[in-house]
């Protein structure tokens, strides 16, 4: 799936003064203070998140029990929640406030067009259309021989059937894209 | 103005109150797998747990929730949840909607104004 290059974890995080958090850091490391931190309220503020996150840190590093089971996992997953929290759609669930993560919602897509024999789900790209209702983009690879036409009908009403019966979305248009061929060994 | 709670500890206090209320009611609600904390509610989980040994006292499991009762005529909160997709998204949400604005009411006596958000789907979901 392509990146927004202002996604990428290398991103440096700007303050409103035209520093970045990353300066505030380097500048905490080395220990010096310099004339704009010692005014800067943006910067100030940035020090003192910075300054309690060591401090949190600390007390973890200090903590001597043992690191709990399944941490790595428990990790990954809060990275993940919050990675697919990127973008949402909302849910036709008025007055409820409900929305759902782009991300998870075009796994879903792409577990059911895999469902299809000799159809593989690629990328996924889902936009609202209007309220309640999806336009769909996806890239699949074929099996050869495999009926293509066919199967990808089947691979379209299962994504329909998912949007409908696991979401509570319509599914407004959905394109298909074939970017690979594959035969059976 | 309740100005018991609008500062310091006290405000913490009420904060997890409200939020274990919160999380006690999202959980409840038949389709959702589990809450989901991102890394700043983990790192809040963990913080929690190391004060649970130290001290030996219980501090509920409210990852996935965030209350917000900095303003004294209402309580917001963001509840994530992990939703099975054995059930359907958007009546497991709504419920979710419903029962967190009720545990929130009764817990703070204001209004409430609640976002759920579903940050994942249990493709193979077992409810615990």
């Amino acid at each position: 799936m392509e990146m927004n290059p202002d996604d990428t974890v290398t991103a440096l995080h700007p303050l409103p003064c035209g520093r970045t958090v990353e300066d505030v850091w380097d500048e905490l490391e080395s220990g010096e203070l310099s004339a704009h931190r010692a005014d800067c309220p943006h910067c100030r503020t940035a020090q003192a998140g910075l300054e309690q996150l060591t401090e949190a840190t600390q007390l973890l590093i200090d903590d001597p029990v043992e690191v709990p089971s399944g941490l790595l996992d428990r990790i990954m997953t809060a990275v993940r929640a919050d990675l697919n929290l990127g973008r949402t759609i909302p849910l036709p669930t008025e007055p409820a406030e409900v929305e759902v993560s782009v991300h998870a919602l075009a796994a879903v897509l792409r577990y059911a067009v895999d469902g299809t024999t000799g159809v593989r789900a690629r990328q996924c790209r889902i936009e609202l259309s209007e309220p309640g209702s999806v336009k769909v983009w996806m890239s699949v690879a074929l099996e050869f021989g495999a009926g293509q036409v066919g199967a990808l009908d089947e691979a379209r009403q299962r994504v329909a059937l998912a949007l409908r019966g696991q979401i509570g979305l319509e599914l407004d248009t959905l394109d298909f894209e074939v970017v690979d061929v594959w035969t059976r060994p | 103005m309740d100005a018991a709670v609008t500062t310091g500890p006290a405000r913490e206090v009420a904060q997890l109150e409200a939020a274990d209320a919160a999380a006690q009611a999202a959980r409840a609600v038949g389709g959702v797998v589990r809450l989901q904390p991102g890394i700043k509610g983990l790192l809040r989980q963990f913080g929690a747990q190391a004060w649970q040994r130290a001290t030996g006292r219980d501090v509920p499991d409210v990852a996935g929730v965030e209350v917000d009762l900095s303003s004294s005529d209402q309580v917001r909160a963001e509840v994530r949840i992990v939703v099975g997709v054995d059930h359907l998204a958007t009546e497991v949400g709504r419920k979710v909607h419903e029962a967190v604005v009720a545990a929130l009411e009764a817990a703070t006596g204001r209004p409430a104004a609640v976002q759920i958000r579903i940050v994942e789907f249990d493709l193979e979901p077992r409810y615990s």
